[in-house]
Parts: structure tokens; C-alpha cells; sequence
């Protein structure tokens, strides 16, 4: 299977551009000065909460990136340091994390780590570029362990350039039907690493406000919630409830009909172009920026424009033929690319019980 | 036919519908006692453990609703001409490990009330919904066949039948025990599709199956596999042979878009397809149902992809039982992989008034086709 990604890609291997459905994309890759993120809100980590030593902790960091960016797993040891790390940093995020632009809004990955690697490619490496991910990290692709471990340890090495929201799927009750708990067990042979990484999911930021005009998140709007004073309102360190609010906002979809609609995935709702308007205008947005759906094109424009839904996993599943896409925001606002991208090449992939195993039909 | 896709990789894809029909029986979709016992040794553990995806399950309930509702219908029908002389015989062609005979003689073949019962635990043999007696054929490649025979007969309490071998080693014939009360009888056939069509028609009259009376031939997920010269020969015999034949097909339509293009090279590289085979070469629902008409079914021809289906044909009390069954989150995906693939049911002229009933669309259809939501030819 990883073999039919493999001829897949390789006629888009020589790329870099070919592939990029923007023409401007030079600056993408340029580091962003420093001084830039000073305008970040959130104050330095109090370190009463932590006995760890700066300097291990930073050579620690270091050590996990390299593996991970490799796609080697950290071992068990490793992911509860991380992931105490991580809640430390995470609980000091707001529901509504303020993100400053210049930012690259990413949608779901699921556990498609080469994916994800292209997805670098192309956007620029972390922390060159600065990076938004709504959440979906893990299930449904092979390599949800690799890809949810980089993407916490990044947040942790860079943490005012690398945000992480929480999807549907950063749930206990979800990654125990699409994967990533069997992933755990196979990995590493016990579902410790599956419950520390679902015990920090809990502290994953609900929400984002990019320069205060784009509104991101997984899922879509609640009729619960008017203001985003709302959803600061709510207390997210629990698992996603099955209704609700904070069950809406990693669930719901933008929809045709107006109005709010009863969702055929049976949690959060539909909500049409005139709920979008309204929220944008009572809250001075722009666009709210969600994830959730899979687009053909890797993004979509829906409610004139009021909402755009981005999918950052090409050939989902390995089985859908669909193109990932990232958005660009730049540091006015002014100019909102999307790269467009197909699945990674497969070098030199160990030759695993995953790679010969056909995506699921009907036969 | 060593040049065609891997015979071992076909003869396989049976049990890739059993695992997914056992995922989905399991997580309580639809009522079916007898699949366990086809879980192959080789195999079993393996498969019964194997991780289903939900929208698999969901669509192999879909499929199983679709199907099970052109038996009862086609079998309501026949009862309804009220004709003594006129037996009600189905040929399941590429049967598998499929059971949709046994689930009739409990009568709780999804389409009549099988799902309201599905929690309940099996009560003794309730009536069918018909005293009538059932000429059942089924059909496949003799080792799928002999397995088949020899899991029956070595499960008689489960299957409350007898197992009788015929003239040779691939050929049997299924009587339930008589205190069942049904009188129906399935005849197991070994053949392979994708020779000898007409050997297979004699095959089929020699033991039974009459030319005077309606046939209904089920063929699910069979012609995808077949190179399509094959499949063209098979279809072609039904008619001719027997000329009240009626067909119902489930089978995938790639198209070429995306997906279909992914699908295509996945099920290439699962070694199941390759340039000649049915399912590169009759790509959409057109294809599919000028395929069928050019073969001789020359009354009604109606087909839809399954994601109309599933929102015409299955039952709203069937998406209840999905949506109670299991939570859905890959609707996209969902919606996707059901429009890559099609039923359809195809009639002849001769089928006195029985292809204008299975072959009608709007309100007054048995199937439930809906305008707009179908192609009529």
C-alpha cells in the first residue's frame, strides 16, 4: 500500500513548485525576525511549577526532535516527560489562544507523518515558519504515535511559533475506534503511551484568534456560544463531552442550509452562512478558519467567504485521491495563500506489516 | 488465465466481505447467526480481530440491506401470481461465503424485520415470510464451493441441515432438516466464472433450475474481478437460457476521478485487477447498465450509486439501526466510497410483468428506487 503512495508521488517528486498552486512562495521558507513575537500575549513560563533543569530540559528537546524528525518514536520514558512538559506550557494557553501573523494554518494530518514531513517541505520548516495545527493528529493514518509526538515536542521547543488545537479525534473515546489506541499497543506493546498522550489532550487549546481577525478551530460554531468571551468561558481540561458547547466547536460543519441543522455525524451541528456572518460580525472577524472535512482540493471557501475549511492530509486514509493544502497568513493580513500538496514520496520505508495492507473496500 | 489477477488474491476478497459482514453483525448492524462458522481456520483468528472501519461496516450493512430487499421483493412477487407451477428460484452467482439463504429460511433477511429482531436473540425458527418453496442455487469456484460444503455439514445444529453430495466432488445440495418445516433446498455448485458459461447453464437445468419461470440471479461484488470479455459472456447466458431472468448486481464504479483513480491502483496492487478485468474496464453506472442491456435484459434496467441507495433503498428504520449501531465520523469519506459503487436490477420482456414491478421507479417501487435519485433505461 505505502508501495501505491510511493508510484503515486513519484511523478510529483520533483516538485517543490510544480506542485504549489501559488507562485509566490519564496518568502514561505524565510525565517521570521524574532522581534516579531514579542507581540505575543502569553508571559514566559512561571518555573516554580518545574524542578527540571533549563538546560537538560533544551538538550532533551533537542534529542526528541531529532529523532522524531527521523520518524523514530520516543520511548515511553521519553513521551511522559514530554508530555509533562507539554502540560505545563499548554495549561497556560488561553481557550482562545491569541496567535500572531505571520502564521501557516494546518488542517487534519491523521497519523500521516511522511505527510507531515512534506507538509515542512513545503511550508517551511518549524520554527522558520510559524505554525497553527486545528487539531486531527492522530487516527486513521499509520503513524499517529510519530506525527502527535513531533507536533506536542514542537510545540514544547517553540512554543510562541508552534500552536496545537485539539480535534475531535484528541479523544479518549475516538482513538479507540480509528487507531491510535492499537497503534500505542502495537508500539509499545501497553496503552500507557495512549493514555498519556489522551490525558494531555485535555489541555489543548479549544480555539485561536490570529491578530484578532481569523477565528480557528476544528469543527465549526455552537448555538451555544455567541462571543468568543464564551468559549473563554469554558472549562476545557476534561474529555470532549458527547454535547455541548466544547462538543460543538470540534464537531459542527458549515452547511448550505441557514440556520442550525441537526449533524449527520451525530455530535455538534450544521450551521449555515448566516450563523457565520453574524458570529464574524458580532466578534469583528474576518473568516473563521476550520478543519474537520475533507476537501478535494485541500481547501474550501464556503458562506461567501465568511468560513474556509482546510485538510491538511493528501490521499487520506491512503485511499481518497484528494490534495492537502496549508494558508499562508501574512503579518498584515492582507495576503492569504494556499499551497496545495500531494502525498510524500516513500524513500527507503522498512518493509512493514503496513506496507503491504490495502486501504479497506467493499469486495 | 495465469495471465489475469492472482486467483488466490480473488478467491481471498470472500473473505475480506466476511470480515467486514462479521464486523458489522457484530457491532449490531443486522442479525446473522451463520457467519461465524465460516471463518476459515487459516484465517480465523486473524480475521475476526482484524479492525474494521466503521463506514466499511456501515456500507456492508447498506449492501446486505439492498440485496436482502431484492430477494424478498423478487420473492413477494412470485408468491403474489399466485401460480402453483411457478417455483421461486435464486441463483446467488460468486456466493462466497454468503448466507443469504440461510437468513431466509429464518426468515430474517434484513428486509423483513430482521433489524427491529436484531438485538434480540435468536428464537426458535420463526415463520418465513413465505411457505413457499425456495429453489436456491449457488455458485462459485470449486474450492469456495467444497469449503462451503464441508463447514455446513460439520455445523449440522447451527445450520439445521443435511449436506448431500451430488454427481461430483463440487457439487452438493443443502436440505434442511425436515422438522424445519421448509421445503426449500440450496444446490451448491462448483464452477468457475470465468469459463464455460454455457456448461454452467446446463449445469444450473440439469438440477432444477426451470427455463419456464422467473429467475432472480444475485451477483455482488463477482464481475469486478472477472476480465471483462468474461463477464460479458456470463451475463449474456442468463437471458438465454433462462429467459424470465431477472439480475440484481452490486458492484464498484471507479469512474475517474480521484478516488476511483486510487482505488483502481490499490485494488492493482492487492493483485485483484489489472487491465482486462471488469472493473477498469466498466467504469461508471452507464456502463454498467448498457452492459447488462446489451446482454439481452431488454425490459427494465435501473440502477443507482449506493449512496442513493442507501438514502432510497435502505430503509429508514435501517438507518436507524446503522446510526444506533455505530457512530459515524468519516462521512465524507463516507459519501465518497458509496458513490464508487452501484445496484442495479436488470429484467427481461419475458419476465411477464415481474421486470416492470422490481424494475420500477418513484412511489408504486417495490425496491424503493426514487425519481431522481436513479437512471432508468
Amino acid at each position: 500500500m505505502e508501495d501505491t503512495a510511493d508510484a503515486q508521488s513519484t511523478s510529483v517528486s520533483s516538485v517543490d513548485s510544480g506542485n504549489i498552486e501559488t507562485a509566490s512562495t519564496a518568502s514561505s521558507s524565510s525565517p521570521t525576525p524574532p522581534e516579531r513575537q514579542q507581540q505575543m500575549p502569553p508571559p514566559p513560563p512561571p518555573s516554580n511549577t518545574s524542578t527540571l533543569d533549563p538546560e537538560k530540559t533544551y538538550q532533551d528537546l533537542e534529542a526528541w526532535l531529532a529523532k522524531l524528525t527521523v520518524g523514530t518514536p520516543l520511548t515511553e520514558q521519553e513521551v511522559k516527560n514530554l508530555t509533562s512538559l507539554a502540560r505545563e506550557r499548554l495549561l497556560q494557553e488561553s481557550n482562545v489562544q491569541p496567535v500572531p501573523a505571520p502564521v501557516t494554518i494546518c488542517g487534519d494530518i491523521h497519523g500521516q507523518w511522511h505527510d507531515l514531513m512534506e507538509l515542512f517541505r513545503i511550508g517551511g520548516s518549524a520554527p522558520d515558519t510559524n505554525y497553527l495545527f486545528m487539531g486531527d493528529y492522530v487516527d486513521r493514518g499509520y503513524y499517529s504515535v510519530e506525527t502527535v509526538s513531533l507536533l506536542v515536542c514542537l510545540k514544547v521547543r517553540y512554543p510562541d511559533r508552534v500552536f496545537i488545537l485539539r480535534g475531535n479525534h484528541e479523544s479518549r473515546q475516538i482513538t479507540q475506534v480509528y487507531g491510535f489506541y492499537d497503534e500505542c499497543v502495537r508500539k509499545y506493546g501497553s496503552a500507557n503511551v495512549w493514555k498519556l498522550f489522551t490525558d494531555l489532550f485535555d489541555y489543548f487549546p479549544l480555539t485561536a484568534v490570529v491578530e484578532n481577525a481569523i477565528f480557528c478551530l476544528h469543527g465549526g460554531l455552537s448555538p451555544s456560544i455567541d462571543t468568543l468571551d464564551h468559549v473563554r468561558q469554558l472549562d476545557r481540561v476534561q474529555e470532549v463531552p458527547h454535547e455541548g458547547p466544547m462538543c460543538d466547536l470540534l464537531w459542527s460543519d458549515p452547511d448550505d442550509r441557514s440556520g442550525w441543522g441537526i449533524s449527520p455525524r451525530g455530535a455538534g451541528f450544521t450551521f449555515g452562512a448566516d450563523v457565520s456572518a453574524a458570529f464574524n460580525a458580532r466578534n469583528g472577524l474576518q473568516t473563521v478558519a476550520r478543519a474537520h472535512q475533507l476537501v478535494m482540493e485541500g481547501y474550501n471557501w464556503s458562506h461567501e467567504g465568511s468560513v474556509v475549511t482546510i485538510f491538511s492530509a493528501p490521499n487520506y486514509c491512503y485511499r481518497c485521491g484528494n490534495q492537502a493544502a496549508i494558508l499562508e497568513v501574512d503579518e498584515m493580513l492582507s495576503n492569504k495563500q494556499f499551497l496545495q500538496f500531494d502525498p510524500a514520496p516513500r524513500r527507503g520505508e522498512p518493509h512493514s506489516a503496513n506496507a503491504r495492507k490495502t486501504p479497506e473496500y467493499f469486495l | 488465465m495465469d495471465s489475469h489477477a492472482s486467483d488466490d488474491a480473488i478467491v481471498l476478497t470472500a473473505n475480506d466481505a466476511w470480515s467486514a459482514k462479521f464486523a458489522a453483525v457484530d457491532k449490531g448492524y443486522y442479525w446473522d447467526a451463520f457467519l461465524p462458522a465460516f471463518a476459515t481456520v487459516s484465517h480465523g483468528n486473524r480475521q475476526s480481530h482484524r479492525h474494521v472501519q466503521p463506514i466499511i461496516k456501515r456500507g456492508t450493512h447498506a449492501r446486505v440491506c439492498c440485496m436482502d430487499r431484492a430477494v424478498t421483493s423478487f420473492v413477494e412477487l412470485v408468491v403474489a401470481r399466485r401460480d402453483p407451477h411457478s417455483p421461486i428460484q435464486v441463483v446467488v452467482l460468486g456466493c462466497g461465503k454468503d448466507t443469504t439463504f440461510f437468513r431466509h429460511q429464518e426468515g430474517r433477511l434484513t428486509s423483513v424485520g430482521g433489524d427491529e429482531k436484531n438485538a434480540a436473540p435468536n428464537t426458535n425458527s420463526e415463520a418465513p415470510s413465505s411457505s413457499n418453496k425456495v429453489h436456491w442455487f449457488e455458485v462459485d469456484h470449486p474450492a469456495v464451493i467444497q469449503e462451503k460444503a464441508s463447514i455446513i455439514r460439520a455445523n449440522p445444529s447451527l445450520f439445521n441441515s443435511s449436506v448431500e453430495k451430488r454427481t461430483s466432488n463440487c457439487h452438493f445440495r443443502i436440505k434442511p432438516d425436515i422438522y424445519t418445516s421448509y421445503e426449500s433446498e440450496c444446490t451448491l455448485l462448483g464452477h468457475d466464472l470465468r469459463n464455460d458459461p454455457e456448461g454452467l447453464m446446463l449445469a444450473l437445468a440439469s438440477n432444477g433450475l426451470r427455463a419456464d419461470a422467473p429467475v432472480l440471479f444475485l451477483l455482488e461484488c463477482v464481475l469486478m474481478y472477472l476480465p471483462e470479455i468474461a463477464t460479458k459472456s456470463l451475463i449474456a447466458a442468463l437471458p438465454r437460457h433462462f429467459p424470465q431472468a431477472c439480475l440484481c448486481l452490486y458492484e464498484p464504479i471507479l469512474g475517474s476521478d480521484p478516488f476511483g483513480r486510487v482505488m483502481e491502483q490499490n485494488l492493482r496492487h492487492a493483485n485483484v485487477a489489472q487491465n482486462d478485468s471488469c472493473l477498469v474496464q466498466t467504469r461508471t453506472l452507464a456502463q454498467q447498465m448498457q452492459k447488462l442491456r446489451s446482454a439481452g435484459f431488454n425490459g427494465n434496467v435501473v440502477g443507482c450509486d449506493m449512496w442513493a441507495a442507501y438514502e432510497s433503498i435502505v430503509t429508514a428504520t435501517q438507518r436507524a439501526q446503522a446510526n444506533r449501531s455505530e457512530f459515524l465520523d468519516e462521512l465524507e469519506e463516507w459519501i465518497l466510497i458509496m458513490r464508487h459503487y452501484c445496484f442495479v436490477v436488470a429484467c427481461t420482456n419475458a419476465a411477464s410483468g415481474l421486470g416492470e414491478q422490481l424494475g420500477a421507479v418513484g412511489p408504486q417501487s417495490v425496491l424503493g428506487f426514487a425519481t431522481g435519485k436513479c437512471e432508468l433505461m
